[in-house]
């Protein structure tokens, strides 16, 4: 029991961190992003290999021949962490180089798509990269007695992003965010450098994720293409939605609805010996149509985000008639 | 040469099966400016229809195939008026719609894979007694067939298109689809057609691959992504006559990569062609984007 | 609302209380305004006044909050746009007049979608008002220029045979020359019987035509009526003293 909770512990803070990122990229920023549970996996991935090092003791003998890599050294806790987070940082700013370079903003989100897609089948097939569909098993945990110290661990460094993130969202730099999410003209034409801005969000959302994966595999000690299938993406947009974009409060409210109330929920329904892989499917389908759902009936999600207190970003994008503008500016002239 | 030569007769028959589905992403793109994330799932559903009506219901077997071409049309045609229409209108930004088809997706693939207990299975197409052999490449008889559907295909699209009243309308919408509800065009109705034409060509084009693959899984739809979204941007989005070069260009890059590399990282090919459309030429060879009517 | 000229005539177009905007903004805010038949009536005001949401409201592209719309005494509210079509009104749009790669004569069958059979009668009656288009049927519109635009605009919104044509701006982004065959064409059109709701920029020069004119400020008709007599400066004065 006790180590079920603290699964769900760690699940639901994984979750937690996840959303916060994607909500820095979708919610803060306006950046669609299909391959972010990539990032994720390479955290995973980067993560797991650095804190096993050359210590091939701990995997299972049958796959000790094929593990290809083989670094010397293991890195001890945080920096498994650490380096995780740059590896997806780096390979973040190339994907990102090139996705937000797109003429419009939904082609980048088509090939954030692809990009995932391209590097699932490719990490799955090459076992020279992250042992293939396979992957890596016996990564072990950085603490004593994981059941009790895990999640505590994993509550600190929600408690980092969480602080991260504020801190991000309501600086001046968070608000030029938002009013490019709302009005990328429009701020573009103040000569703000929106391809910049969204370049920043996409790569700190994408190192969240990726902290997120490290973060998970030092409980859970094992990750395959099985584990970050494309429509895992799908639960941490879910999560964005339910619980309120842009509302971080509220992320981690779709956190712990979506990701851990949902996977826990189906647990409860009455398994079907003959068929083990109904209830999975089920839980999909049902997160499927929850999104849907929640952008149908409330798309701005449990907790709404708060309205925008900048009159030129309030209006929606469309047609802006040059005599509207120069009556709002008129309108400030005769206050002063 | 010889293998050269080969493999550009292989391409084209690769492309037949990939032409239609890039049509098919590409027109639903054109007519209501989304891009359905969860059309590798309909033609996976096109495959399991087929399968559902022929094993399962025990239906004759090309009787089955043409129920599921229809059950795809069908399908499309809901999507299109129960599910995206709506949003539409609603107002929904094309991010929410790239959500909600990827969601749709989602809801398919693991509803099929819940739904069936087989995870795999075969259609018997046959034909492969008219098999061409060139080099490492075989032609089946199937296959030919498929090349000839997909030229019968076109031509019916691009005359349904340019030459009947229907097609002309569509083709006003993807232009400027307040201006054709203003002249009096039924745009939902009209809109709702176009996708039942873009589910038949979708259909067909699943159960094509279904021939050309010996088996069937989950995943056959959206692996055939990788290939069908570079095809179609390449193409030039809304371009029949696009899509069809965007999928030559990707067969034949596909099919050289084999022959001359290997079919070591072979998936990468669909990334670096968009990578390149993107870099140079963002709205692709031909179609709404490049035209500058396109417009979010 | 004061009498006008032609008060004999029965009534094509009434709006009352129109209350419409985009989402959730209301831009009119409870517009007045009737045509007749037979009758041009033009609609001036400033930049963002809302006279194209205006037309947009009453072809049923915006959600419309309050008031009445009636159509020769059919409610038009909360109708798709192609039954206001089927009910007699034509519309030339501000922007996007045309459907650029389909050619003139595709874009004119548009305009008789709900009747196919009548395309070439419908043909034969519209064309000789464009003598410039009959000879680029072929021709695909995205090439055309924007006075040509202007006329296939036209000649597409009358191949549904309207009683009524909503028009937005025709003049817009056209060489004085070419304007002067718009307004000409204007003319025509209502001397042929077809009632005409006109937006325009020019106000000086669509007043002069109109029966009558409506000064449309911040979502509200501030002036109505015969138009003929109206003077630039109070007209523009309107503009202002409503604008801020
Ligand atoms: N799609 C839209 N979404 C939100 N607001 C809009 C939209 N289109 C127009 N508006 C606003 O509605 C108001 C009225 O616009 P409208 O186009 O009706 O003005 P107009 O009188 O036709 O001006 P113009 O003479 O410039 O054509 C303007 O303030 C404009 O900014
Ligand atoms: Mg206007």
């Amino acid at each position: 029991m006790a180590y079920y909770i603290s699964t769900l512990l760690v699940l639901f803070v994984s979750y937690a961190i996840l959303g916060l990122g994607l909500n820095v990229q979708y919610g803060l920023g306006g950046v669609l992003n299909f391959g972010y549970y990539l990032f994720f996996a390479i955290g995973a991935y980067v993560g797991g290999i650095t804190a096993l090092g050359s210590d091939k003791g701990r995997v299972p003998a049958l796959f000790q021949e094929i593990y290809a890599w083989n670094l010397p050294v293991h890195l001890p806790y945080p920096l498994t962490v650490l380096s995780a987070v740059v590896v997806a940082g780096v390979f973040s700013v190339g994907v990102g180089l090139i996705v937000l370079r797109s003429v419009r903003d939904d082609f980048g989100a088509l090939m954030t798509f692809v990009v995932f897609l391209t590097m699932f089948t490719l990490i799955g097939a090459y076992a020279n990269l992250f042992n293939g569909y396979i992957g890596i098993s016996g990564v072990p945990s950085p603490v004593s007695n994981p059941e009790l110290w895990y999640p505590i661990l994993a509550l600190g460094w929600l408690a980092i992003s969480w602080l991260l993130v504020g801190a991000v969202t309501r600086s001046p730099y968070g608000r030029v965010l938002k009013s490019i999410r709302e009005r990328p003209d429009a701020a573009a034409a103040l000569g703000k450098n929106v391809r910049h801005y969204r370049l920043s969000v996409f790569i700190l959302g994408n190192c969240m994720a990726a902290l997120s994966g490290a973060l998970l595999i030092g409980f859970i000690g094992a990750w395959s293409p099985l584990s970050w299938q494309e429509a895992e993406t799908l639960v941490v947009f879910s999560i964005v939605i339910v619980g309120g974009r842009g509302n971080n409060l509220g992320v981690v409210l779709g956190a712990a609805v979506v990701g851990v109330g949902i996977n826990e929920a189906v647990v409860f329904l009455p398994a079907v010996s003959s068929d083990p892989g109904l209830i999975p499917s089920v839980q999909w389908v049902l997160i499927g149509i929850i999104t849907i759902g929640f952008l149908w009936v409330r798309p701005r999600g449990l907790l709404p985000e708060r309205k925008a207190k900048w009159p030129w970003i309030d209006s929606k994008p469309g047609e802006v008639s040059e005599g509207n503008l120069l009556r709002k500016l008129r309108k400030g002239e005769a206050r002063k | 040469m010889n293998l050269f030569i080969a493999s550009l007769a292989f391409s084209v028959v690769t492309a037949a099966t990939l032409s239609l589905a890039a049509v098919a992403f590409s027109l639903q793109f054109a007519v209501s400016n989304i891009f359905n994330l969860a059309f590798g799932a309909a033609l996976t559903l096109s495959c399991y229809a087929a399968y559902f009506f022929f094993s399962i219901v025990g239906i004759e077997f090309w009787l089955a195939i043409g129920l599921a071409v229809l059950f795809s049309g069908l399908f499309a045609a809901g999507m299109s008026a129960f599910l995206v229409g709506p949003f539409i209108r609603r107002g929904a930004s094309a991010f929410v719609l790239m959500i909600v088809t990827f969601s749709l997706g989602t809801i398919i693939d693991y509803g099929l894979d819940g739904g069936f207990r087989d995870n795999s299975f075969t259609l018997p197409f046959g034909g492969s007694s008219l098999a061409i052999h060139a080099g490492p490449f075989e032609l089946s008889g199937a296959q030919l067939v498929v090349v000839a559907l997909a030229v019968v295909m076109t031509a019916g699209l691009a005359a349904l298109l340019h030459r009947t009243r229907l097609g002309i309308a569509i083709r006003a919408i993807v232009d400027n689809r307040m201006l054709a509800g203003a002249s009096g065009v039924p745009t939902r109705k009209v809109t709702t057609v176009a996708w039942f034409v873009t589910g038949l060509v979708t259909g067909i084009a699943g159960l094509a691959l279904a021939a050309s693959t010996s088996t069937v899984n989950g995943a056959i739809g959206d692996n055939y992504l990788l290939l069908i979204i570079p095809a179609a941007m390449l193409g030039g989005l809304g371009s029949i006559w696009g899509a069809i070069a965007g999928s030559l260009v990707i067969s034949l890059a596909d099919n050289l990569w084999g022959v001359f590399v290997g079919t070591q990282y072979e998936v990468l090919i669909g990334l670096l062609v968009l990578m390149v459309v993107i870099m140079i030429r963002p709205g692709g060879l031909a179609g709404v984007i490049s035209r500058g009517w396109g417009g979010t | 609302m004061p009498t006008s000229v032609n008060s004999a005539k029965p009534v094509i177009l009434e709006i009352e209380g129109l209350v419409a905007g985009y989402s959730t903004v209301p831009i009119l805010h409870g517009v007045d305004l009737d045509v007749r038949e037979g009758e041009m009536v033009a609609v001036v005001g400033p930049n963002g006044a809302g006279k194209s949401t205006l037309l947009k409201a009453i072809l049923g592209f915006l959600p419309v909050t309050e008031g009445r719309l009636s159509v020769n005494n059919w409610s038009a509210l909360h109708r798709r746009p192609e039954e206001l079509i089927a009910h007699g009104v034509g519309y030339l749009p501000q922007v996007g007049n045309v459907f650029p790669s389909l050619t003139v004569a595709e874009n004119l069958r548009m305009g008789v979608y709900a009747a196919p059979k009548s395309f070439d009668s419908r043909c034969a009656a519209v064309l000789p008002l464009f003598p410039g288009l009959s000879v680029m049927l072929g021709r695909r519109a995205g090439v055309l220029s924007g006075g040509e635009r202007t006329m296939l605009g036209l000649a597409r919104a009358l191949m549904s045979a309207p009683q009524i044509l909503l028009l937005d701006e025709p003049s817009s982004g056209l060489a004085p020359k070419i304007v002067s065959q718009v307004w000409e064409k204007l003319v025509e059109l209502r001397l042929s019987g077809i009632a005409l709701l006109v937006v325009e920029q020019r106000a000086k020069d669509i007043l002069a035509l109109a029966d009558r004119g409506a000064v449309l400020v911040g979502g509200r008709v501030v002036k109505a009526g015969p138009c003929q007599e109206w003077t630039l400066d109070e007209v523009g004065h309107l503009f202002l003293q409503h604008a801020s």
